[in-house]
């Protein structure tokens, strides 16, 4: 699913030159959740942005899919964003002035889907999070972990092969993140791809393999790449399955 | 494109919008008045008055010398000067009249047709030597010009052969040629038609503009006035030799000097003015409106940094997110144009009612309504490049 | 506390100096157009005499055609459209009441002046017949000597009066008053010099392109009449005129401007009686055939009658002003978006302990001083327009901004900063210290 070889990050500014990740190597399987662990300021956030192709880097490879995203222009890494990745943030990043069904339908408009398939989509997704009620409500109308669950409606609705999570529970009460990682492991159970930064070791360890950055590095890898391997391809999403 | 979702937004962020929809309101209004008016004016300029107007010099002799006080002497002495001014390199021709073009006013008297209904015409009355059309730059249409033989300036004749405007010829005759027809002047002296000349403008206090009646005689009252026609191009130098022209004539007096063009220009003082201010504030007002959008749009891309950079890590490409603010800007536009319909008609009607304003013309609005779209596409444009710009990195900073 | 507003608000401005200019510039264009335009109307339309205009009179009587009223300006017969001046011989009359305080028949006509020294050429001027009332009447200001008296009117003294730039131009601006002056034929004692005198309207004589200055020279009316000069400016007939000077004066010819001066309504009442009963008595003898109607019309009514204030005049004050709300509201926006925008910095003024008041202060000094700004810019802008403007209106005359006008632009500022800026600086104190920090 994603393959990186020492993917280098430097950040220039007029005073010093920071170097987010210094080769940094990994391989990330289809169907694994893995979570990604390490201090503040070690990279996490840098790895997740390359590799949701937000950010370009500075040396290395990149294959996604098995495909090189080194040299894509900006519209093709727009519409790979689209189609195969989705995001979760530490803050939600809804957006303030649409309301519930609007921000799910934020990236499946960028899709241009039909209307009747968006309806259906959006509806299906908010109603695997449980806001069915809520779907004309703002988000400043709604609590942090209701806001974090439109979020994850919005990457449901998208389908995405690959879900990247920034801190995803990193602004919630411990049991708002209970409910958070139970959706995502319902998420990786139907087939998707999960990376997920996190600081609690709770919630890494919901994840099939934890991985450890350290200034810009991997230092270790808990579970050996062979056992990866042995894994079963995991079942298809609904969705999938009825096409 | 994701109108509905825009709009939702929009009315998340009322005030803002309502500020720019009034501006653009108020802007279409002003604007296409100011177009009207502008557009009134001009059509008033636009009257010909028919003559040579570019090539019309008025002189006008004062003199101070006894010798004046002698009514045979100012006319011989007229006489001479109409033959010094000829003389002059680049002139046309001269007429000694009390006619001056575009002055806004001149004589005028009423006259009867002999043998018709006894009703009264009140026209423009001039006294000029025969020179008068060819002067003016007029053609005598039908019948002859007043000749040298036409001339009395006997002041107490009871006879005259005159010439009249074509204008005067449809308004008493109705159709009929005026050639031959006889006029009864209030003092029962009577004119008799010879010829009928065309075109003949010129604005009255009162609506007579067209009707013009010339009687053949020397005007040398209290000082002589001529008309004057150069050759074109030669305006200049015309100007500069009559005075010296006319002191070796007679240095007993003093003269003005004025072009046609400089009595045109300031008969229309009140138009040239309404145009140049209606222009300014017509551009001033797009220009401010348009920093206007630019400023707004500006302030609200820095806000909505973060829901940008959000849109672009969901998969937006540079081009939707222009296209998004492109598209917010013309609904806001849009809401605002139409408002400044029902405004600029509004005001229209307060113009019209208080201040003898034209009825708006539709075009004018259609114009509006495109320069404030195009305006509103270019001050959007420089802010929306600039949300296109915003990385999607943002979307995963605090900030 | 208010000091430390000001030097916020300054270093905000300070901080975007871009959109601190281009607020400004609007501001100012707003107050420039606004004041330019109303002042051009303002100067037609304010009161040329004040404290006197009240008690000075026009009068006109119809003495025109039985057959048609005298033609409007719309050339239709409105019956009670009468002939704008009076003739010779009914003025003469009308001059023996002794109810009014002041009274003058006067005309204009060219005068040929003969400078005493020899090299210099003759010339024509204008001038102006007059009773002597008429300097008090109108206001006309004297540098030296002053009016003639009345018995000079009654006597036809050749006397005159000249104005300041003559003054300069004949006796290098020395007090001539008492030296001789050459007009036409005769010669002329100087007993007055007026000091600069610029009406902006010349409200005694309206008959005729009355943005042109005063006259430069002033002769007793009835000396003027002696010396058999005709009236220069409109004049208007009905009936045909023998060619001489006599025949002139006993013509119903108007040509002659007439103004009283009444000290009360009372006297105003009585006086059109007196004209009334005058017409009634000519009547019989087969003058005035048309019904009854004389007028005597205040200053300011015959101002408004005659349409001094053009309509065009009122287009574009009205056109300006909403110029001045447009920036206004374009201000209100750029100081929403400016305030807002800096929200974060906002909370955390609030949450170290400004009070709302101190919020809504510091915003409210901010745009009144780009308020105040642009109307001081806007009305120098003004000041130069107005200048051009005047270039176009008349030559000579001066449009300018009267401490009136000045007051208003600034207040105009003032509210125009207040108003745009009221709801934004609301909107910034209104904001909530926690809200911003948490995120
Ligand atoms: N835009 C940037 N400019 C300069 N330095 C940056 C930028 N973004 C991140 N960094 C630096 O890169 C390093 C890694 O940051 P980040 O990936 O955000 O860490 P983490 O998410 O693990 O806390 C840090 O030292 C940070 O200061
Ligand atoms: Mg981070």
């Amino acid at each position: 699913m994603l393959q990186m070889n020492g993917i280098k990050k430097v950040y220039r500014t007029e005073l010093v030159e920071t170097h987010a990740l210094e080769g940094l190597s990994l391989n990330v399987g289809a169907g694994e959740f893995v979570s990604v662990m390490g201090p503040s300021g070690s990279g996490k956030t840098t790895f997740l942005n390359i590799a949701g192709l937000l950010d370009v880097f500075n040396g290395g490879t990149y294959l996604l899919d098995g495909k090189d995203v080194s040299r894509l222009s900006d519209r093709e890494m727009s519409h790979i964003r689209n189609r195969n990745i989705g995001f979760i943030f530490q803050s939600f990043n809804l957006i303030p002035d649409l309301h519930v069904f609007d921000n799910v339908d934020v990236p499946l408009r960028y899709r241009g889907l039909a209307a009747s398939d968006r309806k259906q989509r959006i509806e299906r997704a908010v109603e695997m999070v449980g806001l069915s009620s809520r779907l004309r409500h703002l988000p400043s109308q709604l609590s942090g972990g209701q806001q974090q669950r439109v979020a994850i409606a919005r990457v449901l609705a998208a389908e995405p092969k690959l879900i990247l999570a920034d801190e995803p529970t990193g602004n919630l009460d411990s049991l708002m993140a209970r409910e958070i990682m139970d959706l995502l492991d319902d998420i990786n159970k139907q087939g998707t791809t999960i990376v997920m930064v996190t600081h609690s070791p709770e919630c890494a360890a919901r994840a099939s393999r934890e991985i450890h950055l350290l200034d810009g590095r991997v230092v270790d890898v808990e579970r050996p790449p062979a056992i990866l391997e042995s894994f079963k391809p995991a079942a298809q999403m609904p969705s999938s399955a009825a096409r | 494109m994701e109108i509905g979702p825009i709009v939702r937004a929009l009315t998340r962020n009322r005030t803002r919008v309502l500020l720019i929809v009034l501006q653009i309101a108020i802007t279409l209004a002003v604007v296409t008045n100011a177009v009207n008016m502008i557009a009134t004016e001009r059509t008033k300029m636009k009257q010909a008055s028919g003559f040579d107007d570019d090539n019309l010099l008025w002189v006008f002799s004062r003199p101070f010398a006894d010798s004046f006080g002698d009514r045979a002497f100012r006319i011989t002495t007229t006489r001479s000067d109409v033959r010094a001014l000829r003389t002059i390199p680049g002139v046309k021709s001269v007429v000694n009249t009390n006619f001056i073009p575009w002055q806004g006013g001149g004589s005028s008297g009423e006259v009867k047709a002999a043998g018709g209904d006894g009703s009264s015409y009140r026209t423009q009355e001039y006294t000029a030597s025969p020179a008068f059309t060819d002067t003016l730059g007029v053609k005598i249409v039908s019948g002859r010009n007043i000749g040298e033989g036409d001339i009395n300036d006997e002041p107490n004749a009871t006879t005259a052969n005159v010439i009249i405007s074509r204008g005067l010829e449809r308004l008493i005759f109705k159709g009929q040629s005026a050639v031959g027809k006889q006029f009864i002047e209030p003092d029962n002296s009577v004119d008799t038609i010879v010829g009928v000349f065309d075109p003949f403008y010129n604005p009255y206090g009162w609506p007579i503009h067209e009707y013009c009646l010339v009687y053949p005689g020397t005007v040398a009252r209290n000082g002589a006035l001529f008309l004057v026609r150069v050759n074109p191009g030669a305006m200049k130098s015309v100007s500069q030799a009559v005075e010296k022209k006319l002191l070796s004539v007679n240095d007993g007096r003093n003269f003005e000097m004025r072009t046609i063009s400089e009595v045109r220009d300031k008969y229309f003082t009140e138009g040239r003015i309404v145009i140049m201010a209606m222009t300014a504030v017509i551009i001033l007002i797009v220009i401010v409106t348009g920093l206007g959008i630019v400023g707004v749009t500006s302030f609200s891309v820095t806000e909505r940094k973060k829901q940008i950079g959000t849109r672009r890590a969901l998969g937006a490409t540079k081009s939707a997110i222009l296209r998004y603010f492109l598209m917010e800007n013309w609904l806001i536009t849009n809401s605002g144009v139409l408002l400044g319909i029902l405004l600029a008609y509004g005001l229209n009607y307060l113009l019209v009612t208080h201040t003898s304003g034209v009825k708006l013309d539709w075009r004018y609005l259609i114009a509006g309504v495109t320069l404030l779209w195009v305006q509103g596409i270019v001050a959007t444009l420089v802010p929306a490049m600039r949300a296109a710009a915003v990385s999607p990195v943002i979307a995963t900073r605090g900030v | 506390m208010f000091a430390y507003n000001l030097r916020i608000a300054i270093k905000s401005l300070r901080r975007h100096p871009l959109l601190t200019g281009v607020i400004i510039a609007g501001i100012a264009l707003g107050i420039c157009a606004s004041t330019t335009f109303t002042t051009v109307r303002h100067m037609f339309a304010r009161d040329p005499l004040p404290g006197r205009s009240s008690r000075i009179f026009y009068v006109r009587m119809d003495n025109w055609d039985p057959a048609t009223p005298y033609p409007d300006d719309g050339g239709g017969t409105n019956p009670h459209h009468v002939p704008p001046q009076v003739a010779y011989r009914d003025a003469m009359e009308l001059m023996r009441s002794n109810i009014p305080v002041r009274q003058s028949v006067m005309f204009a006509a060219n005068v040929i002046v003969f400078p005493e020294k020899r090299a210099a050429r003759p010339y024509s001027d204008r001038g102006r017949m007059v009773f002597s009332d008429f300097f008090t009447m109108f206001g006309v200001p004297f540098h030296y000597g002053g009016p003639w008296d009345r018995r000079a009117d009654a006597k036809a003294e050749q006397v005159a009066v000249i104005d300041d730039a003559t003054n300069q131009k004949l006796f290098g601006g020395t007090n001539s008053v008492g030296k001789r002056l050459r007009l036409g034929t005769r010669d002329f004692t100087i007993v007055g010099v007026l000091a600069p005198w610029r009406p902006f309207i010349r409200m005694y004589d309206v008959t005729q392109n009355f943005v042109q200055q005063p006259e430069p020279i002033y002769l007793p009316f009835n000396t003027a009449i002696s010396m058999e000069i005709r009236p220069g400016g409109n004049s208007d007939g009905w009936k045909p005129v023998g060619p001489t000077y006599r025949d002139f004066l006993a013509s119903d010819v108007d040509c002659l401007q007439f103004w009283v001066e009444l000290r009360s309504p009372t006297d105003r009442a009585s006086y059109q009686t007196f004209v009334d009963n005058y017409v009634r008595q000519e009547k019989t003898k087969g003058r005035f055939p048309r019904p009854l109607n004389n007028q005597v019309t205040s200053l300011l009514d015959l101002l408004k009658e005659i349409g001094i204030v053009r309509p065009a005049m009122t287009a574009m004050a009205v056109m300006s002003i909403l110029f001045l709300i447009i920036c206004s509201l374009n201000l209100t926006g750029l100081l929403l978006g400016k305030f807002l925008s800096r929200a974060p910095e906002l909370s955390v003024r609030r949450a170290l302990g400004a009070t709302r008041g101190d919020i809504f202060l510091q915003h409210l000094i901010e745009c009144e001083l780009v308020g105040v700004a642009g109307g001081v810019i806007g009305m120098l802008l003004s000041l130069g327009v107005l200048r051009f403007i005047a270039k176009f209106i008349t030559a000579t005359t001066v449009i300018s901004l009267d401490p009136e006008m000045i007051l208003a632009a600034l207040f105009l500022s003032l509210v125009a900063g207040g108003i745009a800026g009221l709801y934004p600086a609301w909107r910034a104190c209104k904001l909530q210290p926690a809200v911003q920090l948490k995120v």
